[in-house]
């Protein structure tokens, strides 16, 4: 992986602490948003803990299976002068979703946009491509000169049908945080 | 005596969640395992008022470890909860065939989650429980 400028390993874990922290509050201070603020609050613990293991990949995919019903995930990075895509990690992975990854950066990487989750099935310009394939989000990780990088989320579970707004806070959290987290485990 | 929940799943996120979610919103007392024959221990150890059961795990799955607290006297009167990612048909029958007295799928939903402990413990209900979701549940014995 190539990477640059990133923040440190212990200013990320002061992130997740203080967002930790913060979700557990509103957790506890009433019931609307109950679930919401909970799967933050697990969320950014999960990962404060991977990141002090150096198991963020793992831990990513344990976020994805329990919390967002998808068992079909990978970790992806686009190098920008050739587009030729690396799959760096996978979980559940039937060949031919892997495939589907290596041949269709050109639509991939134009949608890896730091901080924003793309959720295909949203029906946006532009998601047209992305759904046929079978993807169901993507979750930037980051984005230089030399590669961008992304963790794609293919089939959900029978019993999820899509992304309700708890699952988009958490792809949105992962948005921000995800990278972050893997790049301090790169170089922490 | 304090009621008291064994939350059963060999994933941290999946325990951290469901202690969280009960922890603060109910005055349980709160007991892990992280596989089903450290599940049946545990409960054999703490005679935990209701398990909260995760299905695929290491050592012993959820519906084996179901089917050995079923046989134990001394565990007779405990409701099971199968919480698992496992959603399809088959997978629910089996889980009633183990002796489950209900099942949730993940992603868990918070508010369906403390209704249905509520419900099986007989506690009152808050306004959380008004929450929608709709849990999978029946009679033992008969198919939803």
């Amino acid at each position: 992986m190539h990477k640059h400028a990133h923040p440190s390993p212990k200013a990320v874990a002061q992130v997740l602490e203080t967002g930790a922290a913060r979700f557990l509050q509103q957790s506890l201070e009433g019931t609307r948003h109950l679930g919401a603020w909970t799967k933050l609050y697990a969320v950014s613990q999960t990962l404060l803990s991977a990141l002090r293991e150096a198991r963020v990949f793992g831990a990513l995919v344990e976020i994805c299976s329990n919390l967002l019903a998808c068992e079909q995930l990978a970790m992806i990075e686009i190098e920008s002068a050739t587009r030729v895509v690396h799959i760096l990690g996978e979980e559940g992975l039937p060949p031919e979703r892997c495939e589907t990854l290596l041949q269709n950066a050109r639509f991939l990487e134009p949608r890896i946009t730091p901080g924003t989750a793309w959720i295909p099935l949203d029906g946006k310009k532009g998601n047209s491509i992305l759904a046929p394939l079978g993807i169901t989000a993507l979750v930037p990780l980051w984005r230089d000169e030399q590669s961008s990088g992304a963790l794609v989320f293919f089939q959900l579970l029978p019993q999820h049908s899509g992304f309700d707004a708890e699952d988009r806070q958490i792809l949105e959290f992962l948005s921000l945080y995800a990278g972050p987290c893997l790049r301090s485990q790169v170089h922490g | 005596m304090n009621t008291k929940v064994l939350l059963v799943d060999d994933s941290s996120t999946a325990l951290l969640m469901g202690e969280t979610v009960l922890k603060q919103h109910t005055s349980y007392q709160i007991v892990t395992a992280r596989d089903g024959a450290e599940a049946v221990r545990t409960a054999l150890a703490e005679k935990p008022d209701l398990i909260l059961m995760d299905v695929v795990m290491p050592n012993m799955d959820g519906f084996a470890a179901c089917r050995e607290i079923r046989k134990q006297e001394p565990l007779k009167g405990v409701s099971i909860v199968m919480v698992t990612s496992r959603g399809e048909p088959m997978n629910v029958e089996m889980g009633y065939q183990s002796g489950c007295n209900a099942y949730l799928t993940k992603p868990i939903n918070a508010a369906e989650l403390l209704e249905m402990v509520r419900m099986l413990l007989g506690t009152e209900a808050d306004e959380c429980t008004s929450l929608p979701g709709k849990p999978v549940m029946r009679e033992e014995g008969n198919i939803a």
